[in-house]
């Protein structure tokens, strides 16, 4: 760099600021000038309007909200003793050998390598980088605890599917507070799957197991609208684009999950 | 812009829990992040859905931001850069000439509207031909009429850095438009 482009563009610098008016053609810098003018007018970006700013200010604080109701989630809550996992399971890994830990994933609740299980999941969570990775993986563990349930009912192991089914509800509280904007639908989906589950599950359960199953299948639908809702959310629709974008949107009024397979005689 | 320490006081509270603070960080830098991402994007609610995400994404990550004289308003301009790489990977740019078209422009007007819209795409084609710390910094500099300083805290550069690069990026855009302009009127 010669000290000729430095001087120009040190004047450069501050004829853009304007705060050396006038003096754009004594360094032949008035055509950078003026062009930079031109791109101001033509393409510069209004500042926010105060609406623009309200909305997406309610919108953060709605996410926010909806995070810090569910504390045990935060990512400061879970990493102690998630750390404190990474060790146990290293001591694990390098006493045992990885078989453990590969062997814990099939693991269900009530057997000797469920704690493992959850714990790698725990450390998944603290090695996940973003929100976006954050919630992909509560998705996938929300997934697991369904396949739990279901695998717990149909061995008939009651005691533990029953204790599976109370822990049930933390599940749905995580996935809707962890659970990003740009995948409402694809979660509305899950946990309408969820409810239809837990209603197959439903037919089999017996009586002592009922009351957490209903308190289940209460806030897998909850957690449906809830979702629901966040799409709902205000967003900014220019006039005229109202109908239009909320059919494309939402597409045909669903028939509640459950109510549907009935409906359709099942399969 | 001032940044520091009340930034990194008000991070701590927000860290903390404190919902005032961290709305007090989002009246802060809200305009400077969305007039950014209205750049970047093509429709007004793009650019609130970006925001949105920006400012919740920031919020999650306040335990990993540190302040070691990287101002926060960085940190926001950073979640942003990585908002904007995730939309785009969802959704390629549309062309504004279809979207003049979608909006309805009046019949009368169209001509006109056809050469200014011509004239921007023009601009901007110019513009996105550039390497991309010459768009950045013609970004910052110029459209959202940052100062010199904040560009080169956003930029992690030097401020002589960012007026050199403004330079050179500036020059080359005339010479890019120069050039488009002459072939259209060899033609």
């Amino acid at each position: 760099m010669s000290s000729n482009e430095r001087s120009r563009a040190d004047a450069l610098d501050r004829l853009i600021d304007g705060t050396e008016a006038g003096a754009t053609g004594s360094e032949g810098l008035g055509a950078l000038v003026s062009l930079a003018a031109h791109l101001r007018g033509a393409l510069a970006p209004a500042t926010a309007a105060a609406q623009v700013r309200a909305r997406v200010l309610a919108r953060v604080t709605n996410r926010v909200a909806a995070l810090q109701a569910a504390p045990r989630l935060g990512r400061r809550t879970i990493l102690r003793p998630a750390y404190a996992l990474a060790g146990l399971l290293l001591v694990l890994t390098l006493t045992f050998g990885a078989t453990a830990a590969y062997a814990s994933e099939a693991a269900l609740p009530g057997d000797a390598l469920y704690g493992v299980k959850r714990g790698l999941e725990d450390v998944r969570l603290v090695l996940s980088t973003t929100a976006a990775g954050d919630s992909a993986l509560v998705e996938h563990f929300a997934d697991r605890r369904l396949d739990e349930i279901e695998a717990l009912s149909g061995r008939g192991r009651w005691d533990d599917a029953e204790r599976a089914l109370q822990d049930y509800p933390q599940v749905v509280d995580e996935l809707v507070a962890l659970s990003q904007a740009d995948a409402v639908d694809s979660q509305a989906a899950r946990l309408a799957h969820h409810l239809e589950v837990l209603l197959r599950v439903a037919e089999k359960t017996p009586a002592e197991a009922q009351p957490a199953l209903q308190r289940a299948l209460e806030r897998a639908d909850r957690g449906r609208q809830e979702v629901e809702r966040r799409r709902q959310v205000p967003k900014p629709i220019p006039p005229g684009q109202r109908d239009v974008e909320d059919d494309s949107d939402r597409g045909p009024r669903k028939t509640p999950p459950g109510q549907e397979r009935k409906d359709q005689g099942g399969d | 812009m001032s940044e520091q320490p009340i930034d990194a006081d008000l991070v701590a509270r927000a860290r903390a829990g404190d919902g005032e603070a961290f709305g007090e960080l989002y009246r802060r830098y809200f305009d400077p992040i969305f007039r950014y991402l209205s750049v970047r994007v093509e429709r007004a609610e793009d650019a609130e859905d970006l925001a949105e995400t920006v400012f919740l994404k920031a919020y999650r990550s306040l335990d990993r931001y540190r302040e070691r004289g990287w101002p926060f308003s960085a940190f926001l301009y950073q979640v942003a850069r990585n908002v904007l790489v995730d939309h785009y990977r969802k959704r390629p740019r549309e062309s504004d000439l279809a979207e003049a078209v979608e909006l309805g422009t009046a019949p009368r007007a169209l001509d006109d509207e056809l050469v200014r819209m011509e004239q921007l795409r023009e601009m901007k084609q110019a513009i996105a031909g550039l390497p991309p710390d010459y768009q950045e910094v013609i970004r910052l500099r110029v459209l959202l009429s940052l100062p010199t300083a904040t560009t080169a805290q956003w930029m992690d550069r030097s401020q002589g850095a960012v007026r050199v690069l403004l330079y050179r990026a500036m020059a080359a855009l005339r010479t890019r438009l120069t050039e488009s302009d002459e072939d259209r009127k060899s033609e």
